[in-house]
């Protein structure tokens, strides 16, 4: 289920996290819970922004070569 | 008793009559008359013609004359000299005559001179009433007003084959026949004279009835003298001139002042030669006007085709030059969209990185293994944290969770703090 979600998934919920963390009191209890999903999420994010970014280079570096 | 009968012989009566005539009319007398019949007899050269007067076409009086030779030749010539005509039927003379009686001829006029100018002013007279009859009659213009045909190719001559003019005529025609052929027929008439308006009338009249058959129709005359040219003017072949179904041309050749029949045909050329080149000049004119059109057409067409094709080769330049541009105008706008598009993917991933490390470092900050680091400590009771000294009673055991290990407590009464 974790692999299945999509980026702006991930982000809408890395940014809940982050809000609920900041500014409503989180217990201890659920906090480390919490933090172990928001870094998975960061990590889901990192992965899936780097792969993009690779793709959308390799196709910009085809199109340059094509304009010439 | 009655008186004897006195009986004379013819002769005596005759020598009575003449010796009362020659004694009564001794003198000369100048008469005017027309000319009924000439009666002049070549061989003899003497003349003797019957003269009459008329009130309309009643004649009321009639008298014979004679005009010996020696007078007649000098006579004539002075009325030719004068008149451009011999004297012949049908004038009006003025004369100055004795009046002879002889026993075996008779009663007779002896004609000694005629007065010309008397008869050319009747002639004059009589040519200004027929102008005037033709043109009351509504036909003096009307042959004018007929169409030539733009090639006359069928001609009616009328003419004689003897007349130098006709032959003038006919060897202009032949001069031009590689170039086109005229098809003539010649309709022989006397062409002057007193017999000329009958000849002529006639021969008309012929080619009317086969009017169809020809373009136009010309008279043609010339080396013949000036002489008796008057018929010209008479008022039956003026009239059948005026009122030809197709176009009259006149090539009479005179030098004299213009006739009523030149004036009523469709174009009076004078002489023969220009006749023939009338028609001669229709064939060339068209002949220059075709010619002359085929030239504008051919270099209207060329300048055409010339011009059509340099708008071609503009219109390849163009489309050269201006595809060449429009193409390099779009791989600029395609290279510069590119350009964009990576500056815009990198901007957006440098975004996305950042967040992602403002997430990253947020998080890090929030772990609860930070917050023990600083010294913080957490408080458990039954595995739940507690904010609040309220949330515990004495003898509670609470569980401690430092940065290292935990420390287990339990809670004294609060009574005895206050108590001291």
């Amino acid at each position: 289920m974790k692999d299945n979600i999509t980026y702006s998934q991930a982000i809408e919920e890395l940014e809940a996290i982050v809000n609920e963390i900041e500014n409503e009191d989180i217990s201890v209890d659920v906090l480390s819970e919490k933090v172990k999903r928001a870094s998975v999420l960061i990590a889901i994010c990192r992965k899936a922004l780097h792969t993009t970014e690779e793709e959308v280079k390799k196709i910009l570096e085809e199109l340059n070569r094509e304009k010439s | 008793m009655e008186a004897e009968k006195k009986i004379f012989s013819l002769s005596d009566l005759a020598r009575s009559l003449r010796s009362v005539i020659e004694r009564h009319y001794s003198s000369t007398y100048w008469v005017k008359a027309e000319v009924a019949k000439l009666n002049h007899y070549p061989r003899s050269g003497h003349c003797y013609p019957d003269l009459v007067e008329k009130t309309g076409d009643q004649v009321v009086a009639q008298m014979r004359a004679t005009i010996w030779a020696g007078d007649y030749k000098s006579i004539n010539q002075k009325f030719i000299e004068v008149t451009g005509q011999p004297l012949c039927e049908g004038m009006a003379i003025l004369f100055q005559t004795s009046v002879t009686y002889h026993p075996v001829y008779g009663l007779s006029l002896q004609i000694q001179q005629i007065e010309p100018s008397f008869t050319l002013g009747q002639m004059a007279y009589e040519k200004q009433k027929n102008i005037e009859r033709l043109k009351a009659e509504g036909i003096f213009d009307r042959n004018k007003t007929l169409p030539m045909p733009l090639l006359p190719r069928k001609l009616a001559i009328v003419s004689v084959e003897t007349s130098k003019g006709y032959h003038d005529f006919l060897k202009i025609l032949e001069a031009y026949n590689n170039k086109f052929t005229v098809w003539h027929k010649l309709f022989p008439a006397l062409l002057q004279g007193d017999k000329a308006v009958e000849s002529l009338t006639a021969q008309l009249r012929l080619i009317r009835q086969k009017a169809h058959l020809f373009d136009m129709a010309a008279i043609i005359r010339g080396g013949g003298g000036d002489v008796g040219l008057n018929c010209y003017d008479h008022y039956t072949l003026s009239r059948e001139i005026a009122n030809f179904p197709i176009p009259v041309i006149t090539g009479i050749g005179h030098a004299t002042n213009e006739t009523i029949a030149e004036m009523v045909a469709w174009q009076n050329k004078v002489t023969p030669t220009d006749v023939a080149y009338f028609i001669v000049g229709r064939f060339t004119e068209f002949e220059n006007r075709t010619h002359a059109a085929f030239n504008t057409i051919a270099a209207r067409s060329q300048q055409a085709i010339t011009t059509q094709s340099q708008r071609l080769v503009r219109s390849a330049g163009y489309l050269r030059s201006f595809s060449t541009k429009a193409l390099q105008k779009d791989k600029m706008v395609l290279s510069a969209t590119i350009n964009q598009l990576q500056s815009n993917t990198f901007r957006f991933f440098e975004k996305e990185k950042k967040e992602l490390e403002h997430f990253q470092t947020k998080i890090n900050l929030l772990h609860p293994e930070e917050i023990l680091k600083r010294g913080f400590s957490i408080t458990l009771l039954n595995g739940k944290s507690i904010k609040s000294q309220n949330q515990v009673k004495p003898g509670d055991l609470i569980n401690t969770i430092l940065m290292e290990g935990s420390i287990e407590s339990i809670i004294q009464p609060k009574t005895q703090k206050n108590e001291r």
